[in-house]
């Protein structure tokens, strides 16, 4: 098969874009992401993938998005996925290439969230629960990661504080992205501090309500040299499965299926020992308690101990997570965020990111959708 | 702007649960090949060597452990209402899966590994309808 490379990598400012449309944040993602090419035009892309969460005002928006871009008649189609919907669209996107099937694929990935209040935001979630189950009592995404939170800190003792320190971590990186949502300095005490969502989970541990998109242009290895002369490969790719509602596994502490993905992507790339032979990665922060978890899955350390892996992932750290602010501090546009994520990685292993690791020349990027129900992991290299 | 939908229901297979609830009848589904008893309930046992075998009904003991449980401060329109709100994740005895419920608890009491017991309101039909407490 063949190899994919990314040639291309753009995102407009996540924030509360209202002054936007969906197609209208696409476009300047998408030009963005044209300034870096060798004269790449919309005329070389044979296909379109893309990936935006909430049907509710608009379905089928992928449609306008194909139609404003002038795409047509070339292919394009949406791939939905939970959370974890770009990082689908990704896999579907190398397949392609791959394959054979396509020879330059643009993926977009988008979501508008101010559309509506933050609570109806959460509910709108809260639908990709068993609506007759965890629904129908109240619970909303929050409620589900919590409870695994409150397993976690029973069964190896964390402290809230703990979880406050990644909250921080990430927030402070995005003070340096010009494109991050969050620009507030924040310490321990304001998460700790701050409003109550489902226990140990407070505003400050959640990711954020965000308007925004990101786009990245894949293409085989022959091809990418005519678009750029500084293409990153895509070394592995898992994506792996768990079961809907939470309470059907036998294990709620952690992510079986992150430990599965990350094993096929490892596998695929080579990878025997992650934390030596990986430089930066991008964990899927929707709360601050699920990067301390994935850092047990991805096996950066023991199940456990990813307490201990908080001052690691730093910047300056072993292996330093979050680079980019996250979802947490970049911000959380859904359909946007694993597009977004592997961004970071793109220019991190270019050497233009606005939070450089230096020399970084392997990343990682993690990604979900659900309770941790479909499970994302990529490996990308120089 | 917005719209309201209205749904209808979509219990299927596993009408019987909903139908116990009213009774104040704890049901489960258990496996004929695996022996593995399912509440929430499911028509077809999951496990691939099986092979979707069509599970059988059966009456659990309204009782068994937390798992795990949360406080929350904000949930869906239905249930604002009802906030703060406790829920929790409960092993029914005899199952290998649990059932997220809401508990009627003072929340600095609860623990993983408590027993619990389910309670049923008059009329109960949903899931909102049960509750567990601590024995």
């Amino acid at each position: 098969m063949r190899d994919v490379a990314l040639v291309a990598a753009g995102m407009t400012n996540f924030d509360y874009r209202i002054n936007k449309r969906a197609e209208e944040l696409v476009s300047e993602a998408l030009l963005d992401a044209l300034e870096s090419t060798k004269g790449l035009v919309l005329d070389d892309i044979d296909t379109l993938v893309t990936s935006y969460f909430i049907d509710a005002r608009q379905v089928a928006e992928e449609w306008i998005i194909q139609d404003y871009l002038g795409h047509r008649p070339k292919a394009a189609f949406r791939v939905e996925n939970g959370g974890g919907s770009g990082a689908s669209a990704l896999y579907a996107a190398c397949s392609l290439i791959k394959s054979g099937l396509s020879e330059t694929v643009l993926l977009a990935g988008w979501e508008k969230m101010s559309l509506y209040r933050s609570r109806m935001a959460n509910e709108l979630i809260a639908r990709g629960l068993d609506i007759d189950f965890d629904f129908d009592v109240g619970a909303i995404y929050t409620a589900c990661y919590g409870m695994m939170a409150v397993r976690h800190m029973y069964l190896y003792g964390e402290r809230e504080e703990d979880f406050a320190r990644i909250a921080v971590k990430n927030r402070n990186n995005a003070l340096k992205n010009p494109k991050g949502q969050w620009k507030k300095r924040i310490t321990v005490d304001d998460v700790l501090e701050s409003r109550l969502i489902a226990y140990p989970l407070k505003v400050l541990d959640c990711s954020l309500i965000s308007d925004g998109a990101a786009v990245l242009i894949l293409s085989s290895r022959e091809r990418a040299k005519e678009i750029t002369d500084d293409p990153v490969f895509v070394e592995g790719l898992g994506i792996a499965t768990d079961t809907m509602r939470l309470g059907d596994r036998v294990e709620i502490e952690n992510f079986p299926a992150c430990r599965s993905a990350s094993r096929k992507a490892y596998r695929m790339a080579g990878v025997e020992n992650p934390v030596s032979e990986i430089d930066c990665a991008e964990i899927y922060d929707s709360f601050d308690t699920v990067e301390l978890q994935s850092y047990e899955d991805l096996g950066f350390t023991d199940k456990g101990k990813g307490v201990q892996f908080i001052e690691e992932a730093e910047i300056g750290g072993r292996l330093p997570v979050n680079m980019s602010g996250g979802l947490e501090g970049m911000g959380h546009p859904i359909g946007a965020s694993p597009v977004a994520e592997v961004a970071e990685i793109f220019w991190q292993l270019r050497g233009e990111s606005c939070n450089q690791v230096d020399g970084a020349a392997r990343g990682l990027v993690h990604s979900h959708g659900g309770v941790g129900t479909a499970v994302f992991v990529g490996i990308f290299g120089r | 702007m917005g719209f309201l939908l209205e749904y209808s229901d979509d219990w299927g297979m596993i009408a019987p649960f909903f139908q116990g609830l009213r009774e104040k009848r704890l049901y489960g589904t258990r496996c004929p090949a695996c022996e593995r008893v399912y509440c929430p309930p499911r028509a077809h046992c999951p496990s691939q060597e099986c092979r979707l075998a069509e599970t059988e009904w059966i009456e659990l003991e309204p009782r068994g452990v937390l798992e795990s449980y949360t406080l929350l401060g904000l949930s869906t329109q239905e249930h604002l209402d009802d906030l703060p709100l406790i829920l929790g994740l409960i092993r029914v005895d005899g199952c290998s899966t649990s059932l997220m419920m809401r508990l009627e608890v003072d929340f600095d009491d609860l623990v993983c590994g408590a027993r619990v017991e389910v309670k049923f309101r008059e009329g109960a039909c949903r899931m909102r309808d049960i509750y567990a407490v601590l024995v």
